[in-house]
C-alpha cells in the first residue's frame, strides 16, 4: 500500500481517529510512535493491527484529504479503459481506472493521496484529465483480479513462453532435441540388431561407469559442503543489527490446492513469522475451483496482513502458475515461497534481507534448508529424512562453496521481486519450477545463495503418495535438463564451463543415476542367479567384474552421504537406517520410470501431494512475542 | 622434488640387483592374477591396491619401488607445507635421517600408503570424537577405507577407533545414546564396505574370500605362529619395544596432555598403540619399522595440530626427543623384510 506520505495529513488522519473513538489516544501515540520506528506508513500501521477496518480507516482519510472516497464494489470498473493500461503498472502504482465522466474526465481510483508528480503521470497514461478518488488497496487488487482475470491468467501461464520460448517447458522437446534422441536411439536399435552381445556389455558398462560419476560427483560436493559445517551465513549478531526502520516489505506467496485441512495450520505458522506485520503481506493462492480451501481460509479469520489471491481457473493447473499470479500482486521487494504445511524459522525472513545485502545485486535468490517434523514416524519418513538433510545442509552449501548453479528447493525460496520478474517467474510448465528457476538464474548470470535456516515440513510417510510426489519431482529434473540443454552452447558461453558441467552431473545426472539402479540390480541379481557358465558368455569376466564394482561403490557412497545428513542435526538414530538406501533407491528407480513415462505422455500433469496425513500430532510451537496494543473491534 | 633422493636411492638399488621381498611378492601375485585364465585367480588381488598397481604398471617390482618414492616425496611435501620453511622442520628429522626410513620410503609401498592414511584417519577421528566436527569424521572413514587398500589391518584400526567412540566422546555427545553408533559407523563403515565388496568381488570371480591371508610377506592372518596365548604376549612385548624407539610419539603424548592439557587426545593416541598389537596378535603385516613409522608420523600429526612448537619449553624438549630418537633408530635399527641386504648392497 502507498504510504500517507505528507506528515500534516497523516497527523490530522490520526486526530479525526481518536475524536470519532475509533481508537484512544495511547493507540494514537503508539501508532505514530511505530511509524517513526519503522517507517511503515500510519495505514499499514493501524490496519495490520487490527486496531481499524480498512474501509473505516479510508473513509477518514478522504475525510482528512478532502478527496472523494469511491466504493469498486459498488462501481465496477470499465473493461475498455482497463484494456488501454498495462496491468503490472497498475497494480504497481495501486490505482485503477474506473469510468468516463460526463465532463470528460475519467473517474480514477487509488489507494493513497497522490502527490501532483503522480496525478501527473496518472494523467499521462490515460490520456486524459483525470478525477481522482480514493479507494482501499484491496479493493484495487480486488478489481484488478475480477476485471484483468483473463489478461493475469494468460500472462501467468505463457509470459515466460512469450518472454523465452527456448525456457519454457511448454514444449517438452524442440524439433533438434527429439530428431538427436531417436537418432541415438536408432543407433542403439541397430547396435543391438548387429551386434547384440557387444551392445549389451558396452551399454551396461557405459551405464554403470556413469552412475559411478554422478554418485561420486554428488560425494564430492557433500564433502565440500561438510567443510562448511560451522559456517553461519547469517549469525545472532547480523539480525541483532538490523532495525525495523531498515527492513524492506517482504511478500510471502503460499500456493494452497485442496488443502482446507491445513489452511488454519498456516495461518499460524505464518503468524509466527519473526517480522513487522507492518512490511509483511501474505497472499494465499487458492484455485478459483477449489472451493473447500477458500471455504476454509474465509472461516480462519486471516489477520489483516494476510489476504487471499484467488487464481483463475485454466490450464496448466500447478503450482507455478499460482504463484506467478501471486507475483503479479506482490508489492513486497523481497518475495519468498511457503508452502501449506511449512513451519518455517521465525527468523528467516530477516536472515534472508542479511544474506541479500551481502549477497550483492546479482543474487537473486537465497535458499532456506528444508527439514522434517515427522522423522520418526516409518521407513519412508527416516530416509526421506536422511536425504533431505544431506541434500540441504551438505548438497546445498557445498555447490554455494564450489560456485555451481543451485537447483532450488520447492519452498523457502526468497527472491529480490524485481529480478525475479525480468526472469520471467515461474515455468508454469515445469513441474520442478524450483529447480527450473535456480538453473536459469544461473544460466543468466545471476547467483543462488544459502542460508543457515530450516523450514520444517511433513514428510510423506505413505508410500502411493511419496511415488507420486517423487515421480513428479524427477520428471521436474527430466524437464529441466532437456529446457536448459537445448542450447548448450549458449548455457555454457554465459555460465562457463564448470557451472554447465555442475548443472549437467546434477541436473541431468539425478534422474539418470535413479533410471540406471534398476537394470544395474538387475544384472548383480541376474549374475548369482544365473550359471557361470552361461552367463560370462553375455558377461565376460572384466566387463562384469567393472558393472558390479561401479554398482557396489557407488551403492556404498551413496550409503555415506546419507549418513552424513544425520550428524548437522544431531539425529544419530538416522545412521544405522542410512544401510537401507540402496532399498530407497530402488523405490527412487520405481519413480523414475514412472516419471519417464509421464514426460512422454503427460508432460505438464502435475502429481498433487496430499499433505496431513501424517499420524504424528504437529508439534507444539511457542507462543509468539508481540508488542501491538490489543484492537477495538470495529470493522 | 623431495621424491628425489628416494629416487636416487631405488635406482641405485636397482642397479646393485636389489628388489625388495615386499615388492616383489606384490609382483609375483600380479603375474598369478595375469598368468590365469579369466579372473579365477582374482583372490590374490587382495590388499588389491599394491596388487592393481603392479599390474597396472610395467617394469616389475622397480617400477612400484619408483611409485612408492613418488608417494613417499608426496607426503613428505605435504608435512613441510604443513609446518612451514622454518627451524620447526626439524621435527621431520626421524623420518628423513634414519637408513631404515629410507628404506621403507622407497620399497614399502602397502606400508607407507596403509600407514599415511592410518595417520589422516586418526586425525580425522579425534576431531570428530571430541570436536564434532563431521568432516573430520568422514575423512577418517574414507581414509581408513584407503587404508584398507593398501593393508587389511586397516579393518583393525577401525575396530579399536570404534570401540573408544563411547569413551572419548562422552561429554561431546551429552549422553545421547545413539550418537557413539552413529559415530562408529561413520568410521567404520567405508573400512567395512570396501572390505565387503571387495570379498564379493573375489568370492563372486575366485571361489575364494575374504583373499589371500597371506597377503605379504609377514602377514599370516589367523596363523597364530606363537599360539593364541603366547602370540599375545609377543604382540605386546614387541609393540612395547617399537614404542620405546619412538621417543617422539611419546614425548608428543605427554606434552598434549600437558601443555595443551588435552588428556582425551592423549589417550586417544593410545589407540593405534592397541591397534598395533592387537594387529601383530591376529598375523597381519607387521614389522618393527612399520610401527615406528606409525609412532612417527603420528607424532609430527599431532606435533602439528595441536602447535606444540610454537610452546618455547615444549620446544626444547621435542628437539631432545628428536635427537634421542634419531640416535636410537640409527643406534638400534627397527627392521624389515630386505633392508638389512638393501643396506650391506648400498653400503659395500
Amino acid at each position: 500500500m502507498q504510504p500517507v506520505t505528507d506528515v500534516r495529513i497523516t497527523e490530522d488522519v490520526a486526530d479525526r481517529m481518536v475524536a470519532k473513538g475509533m481508537i484512544t489516544a495511547a493507540q494514537r501515540d503508539w501508532a505514530m510512535a511505530a511509524r517513526a520506528r519503522s517507517r511503515s506508513s500510519l495505514s499499514a500501521i493501524l490496519i495490520s493491527s487490527g486496531l481499524v477496518g480498512r474501509h473505516d480507516l479510508y473513509e477518514v482519510i478522504a475525510e482528512a484529504t478532502g478527496i472523494p472516497f469511491c466504493d469498486l464494489s459498488q462501481e465496477p470498473p470499465d473493461p475498455k479503459l482497463l484494456a488501454q493500461q498495462d496491468p503490472a503498472r497498475l497494480t504497481r502504482d495501486g490505482w485503477i481506472p474506473v469510468r468516463e465522466l460526463p465532463d470528460g474526465s475519467v473517474l480514477v481510483a487509488g489507494d493513497h493521496a497522490p502527490e501532483p508528480a503522480v496525478l501527473t503521470s496518472i494523467r499521462q497514461a490515460v490520456g486524459r484529465p483525470v478525477t481522482y478518488h480514493l479507494t482501499t488497496d484491496w479493493d484495487v487488487r480486488a478489481a484488478l483480479q475480477r476485471s484483468l482475470r483473463t489478461v493475469i491468467a494468460d500472462q501467468a501461464s505463457l509470459g515466460l513462453w512469450r518472454r523465452s520460448a527456448t525456457q519454457s517447458a511448454r514444449k517438452a522437446l524442440y524439433p533438434r532435441q527429439a530428431v538427436g534422441l531417436l537418432a541415438a536411439l536408432a543407433a542403439v536399435i541397430v547396435a543391438f540388431i548387429v551386434w547384440p552381445i557387444g551392445s549389451l556389455q558396452t551399454l551396461s558398462v557405459s551405464v554403470s561407469v556413469l552412475f559411478l560419476l554422478f554418485v561420486s560427483f554428488k560425494f564430492v560436493v557433500c564433502m565440500a559442503g561438510a567443510r562448511r559445517e560451522r559456517y553461519q551465513a547469517v549469525t545472532p549478531q547480523d539480525l541483532a543489527a538490523l532495525t525495523e526502520e531498515d527492513l524492506p516489505v517482504y511478500t510471502v506467496l503460499a500456493p494452497m490446492f485442496h488443502e482446507a485441512n491445513v489452511v488454519g495450520q498456516l495461518v499460524t505458522n505464518l503468524g509466527k513469522l519473526d517480522y513487522p506485520v507492518t512490511k509483511l503481506e501474505v497472499l494465499l493462492l487458492l484455485e478459483e475451483s477449489d472451493a473447500e480451501t477458500i471455504a476454509a481460509a474465509n472461516a480462519a479469520g486471516l489477520p489483516p496482513w494476510m489476504s487471499v489471491i484467488l487464481v483463475p481457473r485454466g490450464q496448466p493447473q500447478t503450482k507455478p502458475k499460482a504463484c506467478n499470479v501471486g507475483l503479479f500482486f506482490a508489492q513486497g521487494d523481497h518475495l519468498v515461497i511457503f508452502d501449506a504445511e511449512d513451519k518455517p524459522d521465525p527468523d528467516q525472513l530477516k536472515k534472508a534481507v542479511v544474506a541479500f545485502r551481502r549477497g550483492g545485486e546479482r543474487m537473486v535468490c537465497v535458499q532456506a534448508a528444508l527439514n522434517y517434523w515427522n522423522v520418526y514416524e516409518n521407513f519412508l519418513t527416516r530416509m526421506f529424512t536422511a536425504e533431505y538433510s544431506f541434500w540441504f545442509d551438505y548438497m546445498l552449501p557445498g555447490l554455494d562453496a564450489l560456485r555451481l548453479p543451485i537447483p532450488l528447493g520447492g519452498t523457502s525460496n526468497h527472491f529480490r521481486t524485481d529480478t525475479l520478474r525480468r526472469l520471467g517467474g515461474w515455468d508454469p510448465f515445469n513441474v520442478t519450477e524450483d529447480a527450473d528457476l535456480g538453473i536459469r538464474a544461473a544460466a543468466e548470470g545471476y547467483t543462488v545463495g544459502v542460508i543457515n535456516s530450516t523450514t520444517f515440513e511433513e514428510a510423506n510417510a505413505k508410500f502411493g503418495n511419496w511415488i507420486r510426489q517423487r515421480s513428479r519431482w524427477i520428471k521436474g529434473y527430466m524437464q529441466t535438463t532437456l529446457v536448459h540443454a537445448r542450447s548448450p552452447i549458449r548455457l555454457v558461453r554465459v555460465c562457463g564451463v564448470r557451472q554447465s558441467l555442475g548443472f549437467l552431473l546434477l541436473v541431468a545426472g539425478t534422474p539418470l543415476s535413479f533410471l540406471f539402479v534398476l537394470p544395474l540390480w538387475i544384472l548383480f541379481v541376474a549374475s548369482l542367479a544365473i550359471p557361470a557358465p552361461i552367463f560370462t558368455e553375455l558377461y565376460p569376466g572384466w566387463w562384469l567384474w567393472l558393472g558390479l564394482f561401479n554398482l557396489l561403490a557407488g551403492n556404498s557412497l551413496m550409503i555415506y552421504v546419507s549418513m552424513m545428513g544425520a550428524f548437522l542435526r544431531q539425529r544419530y538414530g538416522l545412521v544405522i537406517w542410512s544401510l537401507l538406501n540402496p532399498v530407497y533407491w530402488l523405490l527412487h528407480s520405481l519413480a523414475s520410470y514412472k516419471a519417464l513415462w509421464q514426460l512422454i505422455t503427460r508432460p505438464h500433469y502435475w502429481e498433487k501431494t496430499t499433505h496431513g496425513i501424517s499420524a504424528l500430532p504437529a508439534q507444539p510451537s511457542p507462543v509468539p512475542a508481540g508488542d501491538v496494543p490489543q484492537p477495538r473491534t470495529r470493522g | 622434488m623431495l621424491a628425489l633422493p628416494l629416487l636416487g636411492l631405488a635406482i641405485w638399488a636397482h642397479q646393485e640387483g636389489f628388489a625388495s621381498p615386499t615388492l616383489q611378492y606384490v609382483d609375483h601375485r600380479a603375474n598369478e592374477v595375469t598368468a590365469a585364465r579369466g579372473l579365477s585367480n582374482l583372490d590374490d588381488v587382495y590388499p588389491p591396491l599394491p596388487v592393481l598397481l603392479a599390474l597396472a604398471l610395467p617394469g616389475g617390482p622397480f617400477c612400484l619401488a619408483i611409485f612408492t618414492c613418488l608417494f613417499s616425496g608426496a607426503m613428505l611435501a605435504f608435512l613441510v607445507r604443513r609446518i612451514g620453511f622454518s627451524r620447526d622442520l626439524m621435527v621431520l628429522l626421524p623420518l628423513v635421517a634414519v637408513p631404515a626410513m629410507w628404506y621403507t620410503a622407497s620399497n614399502l609401498l602397502p606400508s607407507v600408503v596403509a600407514l599415511t592414511f592410518l595417520a589422516v584417519a586418526l586425525q580425522g577421528f579425534i576431531r570428530f570424537a571430541t570436536e564434532g566436527e563431521t568432516y573430520g569424521g568422514f575423512i577418517a572413514g574414507l581414509a581408513l577405507a584407503v587404508s584398507y587398500s593398501a593393508d587389511p589391518s586397516a579393518l583393525v584400526y577401525a575396530g579399536v577407533m570404534c570401540a573408544a567412540v563411547p569413551l572419548i566422546s562422552a561429554t561431546r555427545y551429552h549422553g545421547d545414546p545413539q550418537a557413539p553408533i552413529g559415530v562408529g559407523a561413520v568410521l567404520v563403515f567405508p573400512c567395512v564396505a570396501a572390505a565387503a565388496c571387495w570379498s564379493f568381488l573375489l568370492w563372486k570371480f575366485s571361489g575364494n574370500w575374504p583373499g589371500n591371508l597371506s597377503y605379504s610377506v609377514n602377514a599370516d592372518v589367523l596363523g597364530f605362529p606363537y599360539g593364541i596365548l603366547g602370540g599375545l604376549g609377543h604382540a605386546v612385548t614387541s609393540t612395547l619395544t617399537d614404542l620405546a624407539r619412538s621417543v617422539l610419539f611419546v614425548v608428543a603424548l605427554v606434552l598434549v596432555a600437558t601443555r595443551r592439557r588435552a588428556p582425551a587426545f592423549s589417550a586417544a593416541l593410545l589407540l593405534p598403540v592397541a591397534a598395533l598389537a592387537l594387529a601383530l596378535w591376529l598375523g597381519f603385516d607387521y614389522s618393527p619399522v612399520t610401527a615406528y613409522f606409525l609412532f612417527t608420523l603420528l607424532a609430527i600429526t599431532v606435533i602439528v595440530q595441536f602447535s606444540l612448537m610454537e610452546d618455547r619449553i615444549a620446544w626444547w624438549v621435542l628437539v631432545a626427543a628428536v635427537a634421542v630418537q634419531v640416535i636410537v633408530a640409527i643406534a638400534w635399527t627397527p627392521t624389515s623384510p630386505g633392508y638389512l641386504q638393501w643396506w650391506h648392497l648400498l653400503t659395500r
